[in-house]
């Protein structure tokens, strides 16, 4: 199909707006409210353009190209009707710096102080640069403001976390309203008032945080102007190179673009290209990775104990410490403890420092028992393979989602929005939850049922389903068996205990089983802290329903840690850590029961293990350092450093690799991270694809294969373990040890409002 | 339906409701049951009678005697002489204006002679509460007819045939509008009625919901079974609690008589209405912003297209119709499209209601055929201006229309000349204007009512439509410069071409019409400082004259704010600089005086001068 803008001839297929086609070959068309992410608005009518044949004109962002249509988009009375506008937005903005004639050669003069009450100039904002008002008004071409200035007036609202907003620079282009709708679901944000009164607000003009407002930012990125602002920038210069970044704050792999100058970090946004996030990330992301980097916490020293006391030292001392004690004892006497959120290559190197140079079974941490583990090895048990992956796209297109428990905006946020998208596209989703719960943040029906009544819960409603006849998958492998268990299930107790209508439970089984495509989400919290969750009733319920089973995490490094361990061999169980002497902890350890000859910390931050460490190593956080992380989708991304380690810190391979080293061992000294990349490939059977992922701009997802048809579970495998004792399941907001939500003062104000009972 | 040998309609509709007649209604009642005569004398309580200027008002059929604003304590006497001794009551009926002679009759009286009723059709006669008494005047045998007898297709072209266009403002063929929607393939699909009528002084909407719920139902039964719908809204703005309660019983009844739900007529069609109630925002009754505001939605508008036709509420195929516009389709498949082709003109077919209100004697409601001279309205139904004043415009079609001057009363009433006259159709607002009607304040009345009522959404309405407001406060004030006139007509084209919907489309019509026609006027306000039409305060000086005054001291007394200066039995003088041109002085002055004197331009500065200081602004 072709078209002609301009005269000039354009092909193009699908359904693009003329906006966007006009866009992808080079015609600059100036717009305000349109958004990659949200659907055409049509309200700053700056995009006007004519079409022959249609009455008037129409705007470039909400019409479709047709074949063989001819769209003018730069007539004089374009350009005149596109000027009038423009000074009527900018009657309503602050525009002296705008349509100033000395605004090229002001540029090298003017100062940076942005400590004002009010944003009086560009000068004086700190959208400065990035506002697409100042884009616009150099497409359009205005001089001159032929109207009296309307100002809004009113405070600056400077009383939440992290976001000040100015109404005096809005322009109500509707981005913000959107994006936090139609994108984030959260519904904080709204059109206030009418007409020439309309501003941007809350209900009942409330803070943000009285709102239920999860400062994703995203309001922030979506402002054109900058009347949504990141606070924390508003006193800082302008950044002078920009460097993207993985998150290393979950497992959801947003990839950030984050402003440095001078070799200090300013703000972080997401990018709109990041592979998983395009253009979304969380309040982690958003605006905790530079605090989380310059964190006081920060361990800058290599420590060693002496008289009883922690003091530095140079990493020879403290790599010789280590070394002496370690090398002194036999095999089986050091339990290592890695962390689930370290990178791939961190975690490979500690796996094979633990088995290969220490003697030690194999490295404990918060993976075990984790949702993705239990998983995997029920299905193998089960004489099948489950897949792990959490196809965020997929999800997106949900006939049905069967969410239990997990609050998603604050550990899964991408996949939140996916649920979202699902939601608005016509799917059901059914949340259940413990009667203790905290309050949804949105006024979605959720199912609350009573602490610890998830197995009950499950399996009644199996039973419900196969009463009902809703058994699609009947005829697979261990289906007689599990129908017979189902049938003498008594259900009407089971209802009494999780307090629930036979008519709710009813209704749950028939959307579940009739909608497609269908998807359970369970993570820890529903698996129970302490091992043996309901694993098989979800497993089979997803047999049942033909749903596919989605294990959640919250830690960044957990799936690459679970491949590696899955497949490099460990050492026959040599010690239990309880018996251990000698404690090498990379990761968190519940250090209250103390009870060991020697303890070695490495990590980025000082934390409680401090009281029981014998030589603290400190360690670049992943910000500072390249690594390879595995998101929930299963999705391989390298990130590169923003800068150089801080202090004395080594990014953790490099550590290892220096200790190995001081005990005398070769064949640890990887020359760079992309080798270490190279040994889990040629090691690690699932991670192949990480020999050549440095050319991969967007990485890759691990395939899975397909995933093989329905099997049913009988009786409790022992395959379902809890998590090892001793090593503690982090919150989504810790990040090695650093609690952004008791350390940060914004994020725990929004955590405290969610939760007002803890 | 109760047969009796007398009926008193009473008129409910809000206007005589608000002047009293509910009151009047119980007094009938509890008089005529003092007399027992309830069983020869039924009292009818009706929908809106029309004549809303002279409410309260009960018509007596089957005599046809029309009795005009009645009071409670009339009520004895007028039961005694005219339903005991059978001796209709003069002093009640009504005369026409400036005219000594009573007309006995309604159907003599000037203002409903020259009126075609079909949407109409039942008011003033049958109780809207009532499903019998609509049923009683052939209410649903359309319906039935359409159910039973018709296909989808028959029905789209009986309406296409007829010619009928969209009474809510821009005139969409009605038939093609259901044709469009029907041939989309996604179902469900819905019917929504707009009854979120605004226009300052239009209340047509109101009326027919309120007289005549049953024929909206009707007509929307009919358009379900053309375009295939199940589930229709039927949207009434919350000021209207008359039309919501009276439309609340209406379907309730309709359910109950199996005339909505899930078997109509026994045909088996299913079809069923809810009400939703509108917050009280004009652009509501823009349809998109409406199908937003079902949808739980802020009112805001979409970019059309898609059109609703296409892709409406929920995003599915969706007829919008406005009340009048639901209300034609009974009588039009009862009757067939050639009958009600035959009214009208050539493109307008049919009747049109209007709300004549303003500089007119005889305001109300009235129900014309297409076609039908401005002349015939303003002066054979309308009575002409009161106090023999001179006609100078009459503005039509709200905020989005326009002023037409003296000289175009001979147009025809029909869609395309009121658009080549600069107005247009639009719900059907009309409003009178003497020469005592300023036209930039009638313009500034309009864009501060536009200004007010924009959504906000698009920035060519939002901040163009304050930006014309003002400067056209400005050029009231008299601090207009000659930049004014050009700069306001750039900004009209620049409103008009650029915003999203119909409200900014539209909003700069009443300047631009206005600019038109009495552009001399603007001109008197911007380079003479002189309002010709005495109104616009900044402009205007109130002087005594020396010669006529004699000393009353009446002007003086009621001066609110003391600016009048004088002794008793000599000539009084304005204190200029106090005063602040509320016009009390000119109004109490006795008629055989005459002394008090509103001035303008240089002779109204000249008068200020005299009484010693400028006139205050």
């Amino acid at each position: 199909m072709t078209l002609t803008i301009d005269g000039r001839t354009i092909a193009f297929e699908g359904r693009p707006t003329l906006l966007e086609l006009a866009r992808a070959n080079g015609i600059a068309i100036p717009s305000l409210c349109d958004h990659p992410l949200l659907e055409p608005f049509a309200a700053c009518r700056l995009c006007l353009v004519e079409v022959k044949g249609r009455r008037g004109y129409v705007p470039a962002c909400h019409t479709e190209a047709e074949d063989g249509q001819e769209v003018r988009t730069s007539t004089p009375e374009i350009q005149a009707l596109r000027r009038g506008i423009l000074e009527l937005i900018l009657s309503e903005h602050p525009h002296a710096c705008l349509i100033c004639a000395e605004k090229p050669s002001c540029e090298e003069y003017k100062s940076t102080i942005r400590k004002v009450g009010e944003v009086t100039g560009c000068v004086l904002c700190l959208a400065d640069g990035r506002c697409r008002l100042q884009k616009a008004v150099e497409e359009v071409g205005v001089e001159r403001v032929h109207f009296p200035a309307l100002r809004r007036t009113g405070e600056i609202r400077r009383d939440d976390p992290f976001i000040d907003r100015d109404n005096s620079l809005c322009i109500l282009c509707g981005r913000c309203v959107r994006v936090c709708h139609d994108v984030r679901g959260a519904d904080v944000l709204t059109f206030v008032n009418r007409g020439s009164e309309t501003v941007i607000g809350t209900a009942r003009d409330g803070r943000l945080l009285d709102s239920g407002c999860r400062f994703c930012g995203a309001c922030v990125d979506a402002c054109p102007t900058g009347s949504l602002a990141d606070r924390s920038v508003r006193y800082e210069p302008r950044a002078e190179e920009e460097r993207t970044v993985v998150c290393p704050l979950c497992a959801q792999g947003c990839r950030l673009r984050v402003g440095l100058r001078g070799g200090r970090i300013l703000a972080a946004s997401p990018d709109p290209e990041g592979p998983a996030n395009r253009g979304q990330a969380c309040v982690r992301g958003r605006f905790l990775a530079r605090f989380a980097i310059h964190h006081p916490n920060r361990r800058l020293r290599p420590m060693v104990r002496k008289d009883g006391e922690l003091r530095e030292c140079s990493w020879q001392d403290a790599l010789a410490a280590a070394a002496a004690r370690l090398a002194a004892n036999g095999p089986g006497s050091v339990a290592v403890i890695g962390s689930a959120q370290a990178s791939c290559e961190d975690t490979f190197v500690l796996h094979r420092f633990a088995v290969e140079v220490l003697r030690a079974p194999g490295i404990a941490g918060s993976w075990t028992g984790s949702p993705s583990e239990a998983l995997r090895g029920l299905a193998r048990a089960a004489g099948t393979e489950a897949p792990l992956n959490v196809p965020l796209a997929d999800v997106a297109r949900a006939g049905v989602v069967l969410q239990l428990g997990e609050d998603l905006p604050l550990a899964q946020p991408l996949l939140g929005l996916a649920v979202h998208r699902a939601e608005r596209g016509g799917a059901a989703v059914l949340r259940v939850d413990h009667g203790s719960a905290p309050p949804a943040p949105r006024a979605s029906p959720t199912t609350l049922i009573p602490d610890g009544a998830e197995r009950t819960f499950l399996a009644a409603l199996l039973a419900v389903m196969v009463e009902e006849g809703l058994t699609p998958s009947h005829g697979a492998p261990g289906f007689e068996a599990f129908r017979a268990s189902c049938v003498k299930f008594d259900i009407p107790a089971a209802l009494r205990t999780v307090r629930l209508s036979m008519d709710r439970m009813r209704e749950i089984a028939r959307t579940l089983a009739f909608r497609r495509p269908a998807f359970i989400l369970f993570g820890r919290q529903w698996l129970g802290a302490g091992g043996g969750g309901p694993l098989v009733e979800l497993w089979n319920l997803a047999a049942l329903a033909g749903a596919r089973l989605l294990p959640l995490e919250t830690e960044a490094g957990m799936r690459g840690a679970l491949e590696i361990r899955a497949s490099r061999t460990s050492n026959p169980a040599e010690a239990e850590i309880g018996r251990a002497r000698i404690l090498y902890l990379a990761g968190p350890w519940a250090a209250a029961a103390a009870d060991h000859d020697f303890v070695i910390v490495q990590g980025p931050y000082r934390d409680d293990l401090d009281g029981i460490a014998d030589v603290v190593l400190p360690e670049a956080t992943a910000f500072e350092s390249e690594g390879t992380f595995l998101n929930a989708e299963g999705r391989a991304q390298v990130s590169l450093p923003l800068l150089g380690p801080l202090g004395e810190s080594r990014p953790g391979w490099r550590i290892l690799g220096a200790l190995a080293r001081a005990m005398g061992q070769e064949g640890f000294d990887y020359p760079s991270a992309r080798d270490v990349r190279k040994a889990i490939a040629s090691e690690v059977p699932a991670l192949g694809g990480l020999e050549d992922l440095d050319a991969q701009v967007d990485g890759f997802v691990l395939d899975e294969g397909p995933a093989g048809g329905p099997v049913f579970i009988d009786g409790t495998p022992d395959a379902v373990g809890g998590p090892e004792p001793g090593c503690p399941v982090p919150h989504p907001d810790d990040t090695r040890g650093l609690r952004l939500n008791v350390e940060n003062k914004g994020l725990r104000a929004i955590r405290g409002r969610e939760w007002p009972r803890s | 339906v109760k047969a009796a040998r007398t009926h008193l309609l009473v008129c409910t509709g809000t206007g005589c409701v608000s002047c009293g007649a509910f009151g009047l209604r119980a007094a009938l009642e509890s008089e005529i049951a003092r007399r027992h005569l309830g069983d020869e004398v039924l009292v009818v309580a009706t929908g809106c009678n029309g004549f809303c200027e002279r409410g309260p008002i009960v018509t007596v059929q089957p005599d046809g005697i029309f009795y005009q604003r009645l009071k409670v304590e009339d009520v004895p006497f007028l039961v005694e002489e005219h339903l005991v001794k059978g001796r209709p009551v003069a002093k009640f009926m009504y005369s026409p204006p400036a005219e000594k002679r009573v007309v006995p009759r309604i159907a003599d009286i000037e203002f409903f002679k020259h009126q075609k009723l079909i949407v109409l059709r039942n008011r003033g006669r049958i109780d809207p509460e009532k499903v019998e008494e609509y049923i009683a005047y052939d209410g649903y045998e359309a319906m039935g007819k359409a159910l039973t007898a018709m296909s989808p297709d028959e029905i789209i072209a009986e309406i296409s045939a007829s010619g009928l266009r969209g009474r809510g403002g821009a005139g969409f063929p009605t038939g093609r509008k259901w044709a469009l929607c029907r041939a989309e393939k996604a179902t469900p699909r819905y019917l929504i009625c707009n009854g979120d009528e605004g226009d300052p002084g239009a209340f047509m909407d109101r009326s027919v919901l309120e007289a005549d719920p049953h024929a909206v139902i009707e007509g929307m039964v009919i358009g379900a079974k053309a375009v295939g719908a199940a589930k229709g809204f039927v949207y009434i703005r919350g000021e209207y609690p008359l039309a919501l309660k009276r439309m609340e019983i209406a379907i309730a009844r309709a359910r109950e008589l199996g005339l909505l739900g899930t078997d109509i007529l026994g045909s088996g069609f299913a079809f069923d209405l809810d009400i939703v109630q509108g917050a009280g925002a004009f652009v509501s009754g823009e349809e998109t912003a409406l199908i937003a505001s079902i949808e739980g939605e802020r009112a805001y508008p979409r970019q059309r297209p898609p059109y609703p036709a296409q892709h409406g509420l929920w995003g599915q195929p969706t007829v919008i119709n406005n009340v009048e516009t639901w209300a034609n389709v009974a009588s039009i498949i009862r009757r067939g499209a050639a009958w009600f082709a035959a009214l009208g003109t050539e493109t307008s077919k049919g009747t049109k209601v209007f709300s004549l209100v303003g500089r007119i004697n005889n305001t109300g409601l009235v129900e014309v055929p297409m076609g039908i001279s401005l002349r015939e309205i303003v002066y054979g139904i309308g009575g002409g201006i009161p106090g023999g004043r001179e006609f100078k415009a009459i503005q039509i079609g709200g905020p989005s229309g326009g002023c037409i001057p003296g000289g175009q009363l001979d147009l025809p009433v029909d869609y395309e000349s009121l658009t080549r006259a600069g107005a247009m159709m639009g719900s059907g607002g009309m409003i009178v204007m003497d020469e005592g009607t300023c036209m930039v304040d009638i313009a500034l009345y309009f864009l501060r009512f536009t200004q007010e009522e924009s959504c906000g959404k698009c920035a060519p309405c939002r901040i163009g439509t304050r930006q014309m407001a003002e400067i056209l406060a400005r050029i009231a004030a008299g601090e207009g410069t000659r930049e004014d006139i050009p700069r306001l007509e750039e900004l009209a084209w620049t409103v008009k071409s650029g915003s999203l919907c119909g409200l900014g489309q539209t909003a700069p019509n009443p300047v631009l019409s206005t600019l038109r026609y009495f552009r001399e006027e603007y001109e008197a306000h911007i380079t003479e400082r002189r309002c010709p039409a005495l109104v616009c305060k900044n402009l205007i000086t109130y002087s005594i004259d020396a010669a006529k005054c004699v000393g009353c001291l009446l002007c003086l007394k009621n001066c609110p704010v003391n600016a009048i200066k004088g002794e008793h039995k000599k000539p009084h003088a304005v204190i200029q600089s106090a005063c602040i041109k509320c016009g009390t002085c000119l109004n109490i002055c006795p008629p055989k005086v005459r002394a008090v004197v509103k001035s303008t331009g240089t002779a109204g500065r000249a008068a200020a001068a005299r009484d010693g200081g400028s006139s205050k602004p």
